[in-house]
């Protein structure tokens, strides 16, 4: 039995053949008792159901409409935990990423990262993760499905990947992500050490201004809140916040001239919510307010940038 | 419903006012003092000067309302030195205090008097973070009485003093405030018994502040649920909520936070940092959460 994470992928080109693939990785989960915990859409879940021998020893869990990752697994990483701590030796978990993630460069770009990421942050995690991706999206995709997937799911099984990128490497060579390149122009927003407030009325300004909807307006004002609250905290000052603003797409940039933190993949996953100490859910929340967040380590500082792009 | 606003000096004041004035230094404290009970004296309103401060220095303090003699003397204006530690007072002490305060609002009505007003100097009880938090208390309970009673309140404090969290939330607790300097606090104050009206902004300015006055509403709490109306909050952030959600998990067992009225961002922020929530509940507003209650 795997104490360790096994992270595997596997492409379908239609709902039949992700059945013949996923129905029988699940059976076998409930034939040896191994909890499973399932992430698809309604469609995909209900046929899930009427095919699993035992549909009431699966966990089927929300989330896989949300284009954001980080929300989109919250549920998942939950029952997957509850039955990590009722005693299950192993665990097995099956997700899918929505169809409009997949046709967005921006959703798509923070789902490569966090599959990328999910290597390491659960390398300990005794559990075989199934991704599972339709055929039709762009050759990029399926690149990016290769580059983090240690093992690929065939028709003879799973097998080792030899297309897989380290993680820390993969996320590298993706900066600047497209989102990024709004800063080739001036920004449309500068502060340095702005009062809180006066901070986050510039972010919603230049949130609107990007058209961004009501609700995402407010998502990047508490996600920047959070980012500039850490900077202020935990960094150096000056801060400096600045922004830019393209057609519907929006670029925040909060640098502080601390030395910020080495981890890129910081605040991918919620934070323990019985850690003695308050903190680690600024950026955390920052990733899930917004379309993509980016830290950057220089010699001269730390740099958070947060991405938006209207819905 | 009170009004939340800053004010220049402690007058322009009427029944269900509760004022924080950070003065500076006891000539102007005085000056103060004077033109607030003065007003009252012109509004027909019984007098009460209370502070940890010796009677001789008391007397100064009011020594230029003219015909303060006769004031004292008639019982019009009535002089309380403090002279134990605000810390050292037992809950059932402070319960009493705060009886003694309705009978008094009491006395004066029936008195003829249109209501009370009240003047205290508390500078003192924020040398130590026991006297603070007892103050804080004490504030909670002043203030649910103010919201309901014809009371007129002053807390002064001396501005050079203005400097940490246990001011902010002093401030935090009175819906009027004057002499403000760096002070940038929410606004928590009373609507009612056990409820509470929240506005403003909660963030890193002021997060440890408000954490300090949400942790002193329970002690002066009559039923077992803590009501605050947050519809006119305008921000807070994720260390201000977690005061919030910490205070509701401390009161599971026995009671239950309501938060009424929140915005859908609100609303939004719990479910997205915290999810579920023991003893706290959502209710009406945009965002109403089903099942976050427990």
């Amino acid at each position: 039995m795997n104490t360790r994470l096994r992270h595997e992928a596997a492409v379908f080109d239609s709902t039949e053949h992700m059945l013949h693939v996923v129905v029988p990785f699940l059976d076998e989960a409930t034939a040896a008792g191994t909890p499973a915990v399932v992430r698809f859409g309604e469609e995909w879940a209900a046929r899930l159901r009427d095919r699993v021998a035992d549909p009431g020893r699966v966990d089927f869990v929300g989330g896989a409409d949300d284009e954001n990752p980080i929300r989109a697994v919250r549920a998942m990483n939950e029952a997957a935990q509850g039955h990590l701590e009722a005693g299950a030796p192993q665990i097995r978990l099956v997700g899918g990423v929505p169809d409009s993630a997949m046709s967005s460069r921006w959703a798509w770009e923070q789902w490569a990262r966090y599959e990328a990421a999910f290597n390491e942050m659960y390398a300990e995690l005794p559990a075989v993760a199934l991704c599972c991706y339709p055929a039709w999206p762009a050759g990029h995709v399926h690149d990016d499905i290769a580059a983090t997937h240690p093992r690929l799911v065939g028709g003879d099984g799973a097998r080792e990947n030899s297309s897989y990128v380290d993680p820390r490497r993969f996320v590298a060579d993706r900066n600047p992500a497209p989102a990024e390149r709004l800063d080739e122009d001036a920004p449309a927003l500068e502060l340095h050490d702005p009062h809180p407030g006066i901070a986050r009325e510039a972010v919603r300004r230049l949130a609107e201004r990007a058209h961004l909807a009501d609700g995402q307006v407010e998502d990047l004002v508490l996600g920047a809140n959070e980012v500039f609250t850490n900077a202020f905290l935990h960094g150096s000052r000056p801060v400096e916040l600045r922004g830019w603003v393209a057609d519907d797409e929006l670029l925040l940039s909060i640098r502080d001239h601390g030395v910020g933190v080495d981890d890129p993949f910081v605040g991918m996953l919620q934070p323990p919510a019985d850690r003695p100490e308050p903190g680690g859910y600024g950026v955390w929340l920052a990733r899930m307010c917004s379309d993509l967040v980016t830290l950057r380590r220089d010699p001269d500082g730390f740099t958070v940038r947060m991405t938006a792009r209207a819905r | 419903m009170r009004r939340c606003e800053l004010v220049g000096e402690p007058v322009g004041l009427g029944p269900h006012d509760h004022v924080a004035w950070a003065h500076e230094g006891t000539a102007d404290f005085r000056r103060g003092l004077v033109a607030f009970l003065d007003e009252g004296l012109a509004g027909d309103e019984q007098l009460l000067y209370y502070a940890p401060r010796e009677q001789s220095e008391m007397l100064d303090d009011v020594a230029g309302l003219a015909q303060s003699s006769g004031l004292l003397e008639s019982g019009r204006l009535r002089i309380v030195p403090v002279t134990r530690r605000t810390s050292d007072f037992t809950r059932l002490e402070t319960a009493r205090m705060m009886q003694g305060l309705r009978d008094r609002v009491a006395d004066a009505l029936s008195g003829g008097f249109h209501g009370l007003r009240m003047a205290s100097e508390v500078t003192p009880t924020f040398t130590s973070a026991e006297d603070s938090a007892a103050q804080l208390r004490l504030e909670c309970v002043v203030d649910q009485i103010t919201a309901r009673l014809p009371l007129v309140a002053l807390c002064a404090v001396d501005g050079s003093s203005v400097v940490g969290p246990p001011e902010q939330a002093l401030f935090a607790m009175h819906h009027l405030r004057g002499g403000l300097a760096g002070v940038d606090a929410p606004w928590l104050s009373a609507i009612d018994d056990d409820t509470w009206l929240l506005r403003g902004q909660v963030d890193l300015v002021n997060r440890h502040g408000f954490a300090a006055a949400l942790a002193a509403l329970p002690s002066a709490m009559s039923g077992t649920a803590l009501h605050l109306w947050v519809d006119q909050l305008e921000f807070i952030d994720v260390a201000g909520l977690r005061a919030l959600v910490g205070l509701a998990d401390s009161m599971s067992d026995h009671g239950r936070v309501v938060l009424h009225s929140p915005p859908s961002w609100l609303s939004k922020m719990i479910r997205l940092a915290f999810g579920d929530v023991r003893g706290l509940e959502l209710v009406g507003g945009e965002g109403w959460i089903p099942g976050c209650a427990r």
